[in-house]
């Protein structure tokens, strides 16, 4: 059934989805073996490099005590910390935030503009209840714009996160009725939405270049949305979340561990092959009320060496986010891949942010986190040495089974990192 | 390295320094870059109209919308994803997009409406549901139809949602046909974006074209209302009078004496402040223990309570936002300004008091401004100075330098919070940009974080002396937000920036590109007047842009696709068939074209096409596609449309994949329709 699903689609949606290199995981060169699915973790305001790197190199590594990755110490031999990747003349909050993902570029490059995440997704998730699934923990109090997106379905392009997992749970188990009913109201469903993609399909035609481009990026939303009309199938729906205001800051922890098992479970489930979770956004304002702290975590992010008290918040602050990573790790772990193994085996986490050092707004030595799968040689501490991101953005593709020799901006860079297989 | 960092500093705050220098009237284009070299003053003589646009109703539109609609309470879009903010506004038509997160609380939003609608029957069926029938659902899709596309339904649009609603009602009964309907309406581009697309026939000028006006009536009403058009407004539509500057003026004024426009008014002056960010702003609780959740509605109403009065009572003019004298508090934001009790409040706790001479003046002191634009734990000269530069004098700052450490001064219980920012503002590199913001900010130091007053802040005397630089006619120094209020009230860049501001907020338009001259001549306007808002909000109804639409070369497009012919399921095609017969579908593609301002969408082609799906299962579903021939000639049928899956069984026609779609054409004895006759077809889908 899913695999029919996929040829279809594959087949039928032309050559516009289709514009980078074909999936053809038989004629590959190399032999690690592919993740069959993407996570993407993100957490705002750069770091401080002194307190994130890790001790040694290479495979003998360690976390200093009282280091922000510290918390991710149990995990050690899954994953690797990966130092030294530079956003090519890339600088500051907005234009990190924008090509962190997308290795920059325009509609013309292989990825089209897009970001990892829905590039990956419109190759290995077509079909997919969800084509991807966008999960976010106060992404959306300044609205969207480039500072609070992370995801582009191409240039310009926002994806939004869903902030409120209680709206997740309900797209995931919420939405059929008895079992009687449930045929009939999908009948209906698929009827009114056939009507609507028909009439914006009109209306199309009576409007401007600018305009068609907006109609046809809602088709396209409606063809998500006749997939993710398919019930939840066999999996059992959990306890429905009983978080709060997707706003109060104060709930931040509970709305994220919420989210992440909704991430978990959406993955498991077959329901989705690519998610992401972002926490709050670039200058993001979040304040850590829970962790003891007052100021808020762009402000704290830009405490200088000579401020001991706003470094030491800011490093709770990181070392909270790490708690939260190796939160989903320990979820993905002990979760067993319904074709064996662990989730955490076949699946690829990646661990982004924005900014290289958070007070110099800068996007040099961006600290990535890769976790899980079994493509790369997991285990490592690795120092690249000023390699620009679209290569770590290539090398990810290349986990997830694809053969994209550039993502983005071909000129900063082209090609997988050195040293990661 | 420091060589660097200055020269890029000088690179960032070159066009700042060309503003200030500069002769040119508004001169932050300069921040713009993109304004092109098209945008001079010289072609500004005759500003022409924006382009051909739809614009996705915004959250707040569509709650006002179902409300009005429906007579439902709706918060269902407050809960859908936030959109895309640009300049500040929320309902900027380029940022509305679908989503497919959006499409999927859309669809749940729209059955969820419906079934609440459903619940009082009466309200909008002129029938019984047990005793509905065809003219029952029939007058039903066209008296509701028209109020939810704002505009009559054409003949193919009223078949489509019969034949939905049949299909429904003679399975699950008419009440949920009914149902059905609605929510298919409500996910319908005709209801979910309001069409600026100039469907009302030639304009004043070769290359204008002008909107019908069903189209400006919902212009009216969306700008003034945030919400659908009312009865009145369709029958000024309905009866032409919204083609000319004082048709529309007139219906400007009614709306705008109209109560309901106070809710577009604070929804400007909360995005123009930035204010709309009250509600979720990090505020540590340990600080200012006073800012409860109350106290931020507390906040957000004393500004709503302000501008209504400023607009229906006061002068009604820009300086009085700044200069008020008086504010309107409960008992709550009386005690965290230092004011005393008001005394004869209204039903809600509000009442008008004197500021008494005191630091107070205007808008510029109210909490909702000054705790929006301060730090979790203090004040903030830096997120004061830059409102006061984006949003009042509309110009756009540059980001920190890459490779500088931009460290704001950390609390420290010995110095003010001047003293703490006083190296950011006065040492380089930080004051190459700082300087511009900080002694602006500096000025609004008698206002704590939340919008307490201080006269020390620990222990020492607050220095509230401000200085304003790089403007092209507010320079200079000040002392207090009162006597910068002075200064904003005369300023002629503020006023210019506030009219821009509303011409964004009207249009949904960044101004940036064709309509630059129309914001500058709006402006100009505004000043010269009384500087009055509702002159200011009339002007922009009065504009080209307001009737007419440059023409981008798809107009012509209208006949073959805009009414049916795409029907239930996507492109359809209708051709003669040997000469018997004329094309229909290439038909009366101006009919909105030729009837002025009232004539409505254009389009009635000759094939009208609905889908119904019969059934669904797990690996496929059952699909009938029904055919009408509106036309008055005979014609011969195909059809494209998406199938999802395989199909693995076909009657009444052949099939054939073609692309992403799947051409049907009709089987020997139905390939032919007369006119007026009707046909179906369908599949079955599997593996």
């Amino acid at each position: 059934m899913t695999s029919f699903s996929r040829r279809h689609f594959l087949a039928g949606l032309g050559a516009a989805l289709l514009t980078g290199p074909v999936l053809d995981r038989a004629t590959r060169a190399d032999t690690g073996k592919p993740a069959k699915r993407l996570v993407v973790f993100f957490s705002p305001n750069g770091t401080i490099h002194q307190h994130w790197r890790p001790t040694g190199s290479g495979a003998s590594f360690d976390f200093p005590a009282g280091s922000i990755l510290e918390p991710l110490a149990k995990h050690k031999s899954d994953l690797i910390v990966c130092d030294g990747i530079d956003f090519i003349d890339v600088a500051n909050h907005e234009a990190g935030m924008a090509a962190m993902l997308t290795g920059g570029g325009d509609a013309s490059t292989v990825t089209g503009g897009r970001s990892l995440d829905q590039f990956v997704a419109g190759k290995i998730g077509q079909g997919d209840r969800f084509q991807s699934l966008e999960l976010g923990v106060q992404t959306s109090a300044w609205g969207g714009n480039v500072q609070t997106r992370m995801s582009y379905a191409g240039p310009g392009q926002f994806v939004p996160p869903d902030d409120d997992p209680k709206s997740v749970f309900s797209r995931m188990f919420g939405d059929t009725s008895a079992p009687g009913m449930a045929d009939a109201a999908a009948a209906r469903r698929k009827s009114v939405l056939h009507l609507v993609s028909g009439e914006l399909e009109a209306l199309r035609a009576r409007v401007g270049a600018g305009e068609q481009a907006k109609l046809d990026q809602h088709i396209a939303a409606l063809h998500q949305v006749e997939l993710g009309l398919a019930g939840p199938g066999t999996c059992a729906a959990p306890a429905a979340p009983a978080t709060g205001s997707p706003y109060d800051n104060d709930a931040f922890p509970a709305l994220g561990k919420a989210q992440m098992d909704l991430l978990v479970l959406a993955l498991t489930c077959g329901m989705t092959r690519v998610a992401s979770i972002q926490w709050n956004h670039t200058v993001g304002p979040a304040v850590f009320t829970w962790a003891g702290i007052a100021d808020g975590h762009h402000s704290l992010s830009h405490s200088d060496d000579g401020n001991a008290a706003g470094v030491a918040q800011f490093v709770t602050a990181e070392r909270w986010y790490a708690k939260q990573f190796a939160y989903l790790l320990d979820s993905l772990a002990a979760t067993p891949d319904p074709a064996g193994g662990t989730m955490l085996d076949s699946t690829q986490v990646v661990w982004c942010k924005e900014l290289g050092d958070g007070r110099l707004h800068d996007c040099k030595s961006v600290p990535f986190v890769l976790a899980g799968g079994k493509y790369f040689k997991n285990g490592r501490y690795l120092s690249f040495g000023g390699a620009p991101h679209q290569s770590l953005l290539v090398s990810i593709c290349q986990a997830m089974g694809l053969d994209n020799k550039s993502f983005g901006d071909a000129s900063k860079g082209t090609g997988p990192l050195a040293g990661l297989v | 390295m420091s060589t660097s960092i200055t020269h890029r500093l000088l690179g960032a705050l070159a066009p700042l320094l060309v503003v200030a220098a500069s002769a040119c009237a508004h001169g932050d284009r300069a921040h713009d870059p993109g304004a092109g070299p098209g945008s001079t003053a010289a072609s500004c003589t005759d500003p022409g109209p924006g382009g051909r646009i739809l614009r996705r109703l915004s959250r707040g539109e569509y709650d006002a919308t179902v409300h009005d609609l429906l007579g439902l309470d709706a918060a269902w879009g407050a809960s859908l994803t936030a959109d895309t903010v640009v300049n500040g506004f929320d309902n900027n038509a380029s940022a509305l997009v679908v989503s497919p997160l959006l499409a999927d609380q859309l669809r749940k939003a729209a059955e969820e409406i419906a079934a609440a609608a459903l619940a009082s029957p009466a309200s909008i069926l002129p029938c019984a549901p047990a005793a509905g029938d065809a003219a029952c659902a029939a007058a039903f899709v066209a008296s509701f139809g028209k109020r939810a596309f704002r505009r009559p339904l054409l003949a193919d649009e009223k078949a489509r949602y019969l034949a939905l609603h049949a299909g429904v009602a003679a399975k699950d009964g008419f009440a949920l046909g009914v149902q059905t309907v609605i929510a298919a309406m409500l996910q319908s581009p005709s209801f979910l974006y309001r069409a600026e697309l100039g469907e009302g026939g030639a304009g004043s000028r070769a290359d204008t074209t002008a909107l019908a006006g069903y189209e400006v009536a919902s212009e009216l009403s969306y700008f003034f209302w945030g919400s659908m058009p009312d009865d009145a407004l369709f029958a000024a539509a309905e009866a032409g009078e919204l083609g000319t500057p004082n048709g529309i003026e007139k219906q400007a004024r009614r709306l705008l004496a109209d109560p309901r426009s106070d809710a577009a008014l604070a929804r400007f002056v909360e995005q123009w402040l930035e204010i709309d960010r009250l509600p979720n702003i990090a505020k540590d609780s340990a600080t200012y223990p006073a800012f409860t959740a109350g106290m931020r509605v507390s906040m957000r109403d004393e500004t709503r309570h302000f501008v209504r009065h400023v607009v229906r009572e006061g002068t009604g003019a820009l300086p009085e936002i700044f200069l008020a004298d008086y504010a309107f508090v409960n008992a709550d934001l009386a005690a965290v300004y230092g004011l005393a009790a008001p005394s004869g409040a209204s039903a809600d706790g509000f009442a008008q008091v004197g500021l008494g001479g005191g630091d107070r003046a205007g808008i510029l002191t109210q909490g909702s401004v000054l705790a929006t634009h301060s730090r979790p734990n203090s004040s903030s000269p830096i997120h004061r100075g830059k409102l006061v530069r984006e949003r009042l004098f509309c110009q756009d700052m540059p980001p920190p330098p890459p490779g500088l450490n931009v460290q704001p001064p950390p609390l420290d219980p010995t110095l003010t919070t001047r003293e703490r920012y006083a190296a950011h503002a006065s040492v380089q590199p930080c004051k190459s940009c700082h300087q511009l913001i900080d002694p602006i900010g500096f000025g609004f130091e008698r206002f704590d974080g939340i919008g307490s007053h201080r006269d020390t802040e620990n222990g020492k005397p607050i220095d509230a002396s401000g200085d304003i630089l790089a403007t092209q006619s507010t320079d200079g120094a000040f002392d207090g937000v009162k006597d910068l209020a002075n200064r904003l009230a005369q300023s002629p860049d503020v006023q210019a920036c506030f009219a821009r501001q509303w011409l964004r907020f009207a249009y949904g338009v960044s101004e940036k590109t064709e309509l630059a001259c129309l914001a500058t001549q709006v402006g100009q306007t505004f000043a010269s007047g009384g500087l009055r808002l509702d002159d200011l909000m009339v002007a922009l109804t009065r504009t080209a842009h307001f009737r007419e639409r440059a023409r981008d070369g798809s107009e012509g497009a209208a006949g073959s696709g805009s009414g049916g012919a795409g029907g239930a399921g996507g492109a359809a095609s209708a051709g003669s068939s040997g000469g018997t017969g004329t094309a229909s579908a290439s038909g009366a593609g101006g009919a909105g074209g030729a009837g002025g301002a009232d004539a409505g969408p254009p389009g009635e082609p000759g094939l009208t096409v609905t889908t119904m799906v019969d059934s669904q299962w797990a690996t496929g579903y059952q699909e009938t596609v029904t055919l009408t021939n509106t036309g008055t000639a005979a014609l011969t049928w195909t059809v494209s449309l998406p199938v999802q899956g395989k199909i693995a069984n076909v009657w009444n026609a052949t099939a054939a994949p073609a692309g992403a779609k799947t051409t049907f054409v009709g089987a020997a004895y139905n390939a032919v329709l007369a006119p007026q006759a009707t046909t179906s077809f369908g599949f079955v889908t599997g593996q």
